[in-house]
């Protein structure tokens, strides 16, 4: 039976071909829509584990995190060096990491921080960076760079690299006399660290003054039009304990002694008196993020329904109109033994074969897209696809794929099973 | 005996009007029948009732010993796959199955005709190429053509053959021969007699075509047996779609 079912198919190789790729591509489609949207979740969770909260300049908390976080967007605005050495001197507060942000190179971030973040910095679920060879940048004008930065710009440690100020790919103007020299590269993450350059907040800062003094003239040994009061030298001149407090940082990401002080801190700096503060407690935020993604999710996974709904009508009208030509042939199947339900099984099996092979080719399709889209996916949107296996819930969606493609199947199942009822063997078409 | 029936009614559905009403049908062992009457007599319908993909509402059908009436749709299924064979009119080929692989097609339901087929050849095959070349049809050429590219002449020799491999009972004829021209018609008939002859194979074959009857062991007027058939009821759908 099977095998007169498939060599039937073979016969119609073209349609059956056909109605197989349409529900390869609308399975693919679901299951694609699935998987980026638990990858997009699973990717920004893992980013952020261990941090317990993110202080920044008063903005939307969605807006901090993924700035502070993910560099989407742009950064908030700076808050002072007195803030930071406030909260990290809080009981609660276990470690605190100071960042600044806004400034990129060749189209990746640029990141201000101290030797804390590599110290304290977890992804997917409590991992810490390690540095694949050389060392964390001593001195201002050192950088450590991610992975995917080395690899896409081919640095390597030692090799001397030009910041420029802005966040965009193309910067008007790059400050050729403080060139940094790589000292790392970090293992890869598979977070936005593997996009980042990470230097000394220093170094950060020396940028900026070199970008002042590069665009207004000034002196910068004068350490005129630096923002902040405090030590004059914001330059490369002026570097050490007394000097950072003239940096300008943009957040803190903060790790507590225990979570359960995190409300308490929360409302600390939420409160606090010296400058406006925002504290956010990541998951929650991500939560708030995912309220917001949410409806546009839904869309896409209710359209990928309705495609996957057509795949499953064109499967089901090219048996039907195939039917009446297949009468002749099951009454010559009947004359030689089949039964009813023999040439029912051998019309439905016909579709449960077209959904399990188009279900199973969509799959395939799927992993080959995920396996050549990944680099782009993580080059464009920062988002990170691991090539895992299905999840319960997307061999769930291919269940429920399968199982309609079964019922669809029965619809011709019967009809035929109808016909050869009444035709016995004496069909004359 | 092979064939058995009385006092046989057959109506489309319960208390309609009956289409078959045979009081006695009897064919022997061996024993070749031409059943003759013209269309519409109900001729395919006493086929469909002793192939039993039909079930007669009332009446005695024994196909070797065995009564039809009494089994049911699956058993009649296995007993037609095991014990009898079919030619129809036209259209006798599967499109999509090779003619070797058309030969051997009821060996893929019938576990019985299989064992029997083998009996006689090594392999399925070589038993299809065996019925083939005695149907005069061994023609390398021909066996691996596409049987849509066959002529009709081919195409019933290689229905012939389906409906002898694995050497069942009966064989049901359903006017094999009306779509052939008269040379063709003389030459498959001889054919298929004569190899139902050497196997002992008993055949029962329809048409309206009484001319054919001097071939057979025996004829039976079919429009005079059926009592249910002084009018053929008219198909009602058409009637009301010209209204």
């Amino acid at each position: 039976m099977v095998g007169l079912a498939l060599k039937s198919l073979r016969n119609r190789r073209f349609t059956a071909g056909l109605t197989m790729l349409s529900i390869a591509l609308s399975a693919a489609l679901l299951i694609g829509v699935e998987r980026l949207r638990h990858e997009s979740q699973r990717s920004f969770a893992s980013t952020i584990s261990g941090t317990d909260l993110i202080v920044g300049a008063r903005s939307g908390p969605v807006h901090l995190l993924l700035s502070s976080v993910f560099h989407i967007g742009s950064p908030t605005n700076a808050i002072s060096w007195d803030s930071y050495e406030t909260v990290a001197a809080l009981p609660a507060t276990a470690w605190a990491v100071p960042i600044s942000l806004g400034d990129s190179h060749r189209g990746f971030p640029v990141v201000g921080t101290t030797a804390a973040y590599f110290e304290h910095y977890r992804y997917a679920r409590g991992r810490g960076l390690t540095l694949g060879e050389g060392r964390i940048f001593g001195s201002a004008d050192e950088a450590v760079i991610g992975v995917e930065v080395a690899r896409a710009l081919g640095y390597r440690s030692g090799r001397s690299m030009v910041l420029s100020h802005g966040t965009g790919d193309v910067s008007f103007q790059r400050h050729e006399e403080a060139p940094f020299r790589v000292t790392a590269v970090l293992q890869p993450t598979g977070t936005p660290v593997d996009r980042t350059v990470f230097v000394s907040l220093e170094g950060f800062d020396a940028m900026h003054a070199g970008m002042r003094q590069g665009a207004a003239g000034y002196d910068p040994l004068r350490g005129f039009g630096t923002r902040r009061s405090g030590a004059g030298g914001a330059g490369h001149a002026g570097r050490g304990g007394q000097e950072k407090a003239a940096v300008a940082i943009t957040a803190i990401l903060v790790g507590l002694k225990s979570r359960a002080a995190a409300l308490q801190v929360q409302r600390f700096v939420n409160e606090y008196a010296g400058e406006p503060l925002a504290a956010i407690l990541p998951a929650a935020t991500l939560l708030e993020l995912w309220s917001v993604t949410r409806v546009a999710e839904r869309a896409l996974l209710t359209i990928a329904v309705f495609v996957v709904a057509v795949g499953l009508i064109g499967m089901l009208t090219t048996l039907l109109t195939k039917l009446e030509e297949r009468r002749r042939e099951m009454a010559i199947l009947r004359s030689v033994g089949a039964g009813p339900l023999h040439v029912m099984a051998l019309v439905a099996g016909e579709a449960v074969f077209l959904t399990v092979a188009g279900a199973s080719l969509g799959v395939v399709l799927l992993y080959a897209l995920l396996l050549l889209g990944a680099p782009a996916l993580q080059a464009h949107f920062g988002l990170f696809v691991e090539i895992a296996w299905p999840s319960g819930r997307e061999l769930g969606i291919l269940g429920l794929v399968l199982g309609l493609g079964c019922l669809v199947g029965l619809v011709p199942g019967y009809r035929i099973y109808r016909f050869t009822l009444a035709d016995g063997m004496t069909v004359r078409l | 005996m092979i064939v058995d029936l009385a006092d046989l009614r057959y109506a489309w559905k319960n208390g309609a009007r009956p289409l078959i009403d045979i009081p006695r049908l009897t064919a022997e062992v061996g024993e070749r029948v031409l059943l003759w009457g013209p269309s519409g007599s109900g001729k395919s319908t006493l086929l469909g009732l002793l192939g039993g993909v039909l079930a007669a509402q009332h009446g005695r059908l024994r196909l070797l010993g065995q009564d039809l009436a009494r089994m049911r749709g699956v058993q009649r299924d296995r007993f037609r796959a095991d014990y009898i064979g079919v030619i129809f009119q036209l259209f006798n080929l599967v499109p999509y199955l090779s003619v070797v692989e058309n030969v051997t097609l009821p060996c893929r339901f019938s576990r019985h005709r299989k064992a029997r087929a083998l009996h006689r050849s090594s392999s399925l095959e070589r038993e299809a190429i065996r019925w083939l070349t005695a149907l005069e049809l061994s023609d390398r050429e021909v066996l691996e053509k596409p049987v849509a590219e066959l002529s009709v002449g081919q195409q019933q020799r290689v229905a012939a053959a389906r409906a002898l491999i694995g050497a069942p009972a009966l064989v049901l004829a359903d006017e094999p021969t009306s779509a052939l021209d008269a040379d063709l018609k003389e030459a498959f008939l001889g054919l298929l007699l004569a190899e139902c002859a050497r196997e002992g194979t008993t055949l029962l074959f329809v048409s309206h075509d009484h001319s054919l009857l001097p071939q057979f062991d025996r004829g039976v007027d079919f429009a005079a047996l059926n009592r249910a058939q002084a009018q053929p009821p008219r198909d009602p759908a058409p009637q009301r779609r010209i209204a």
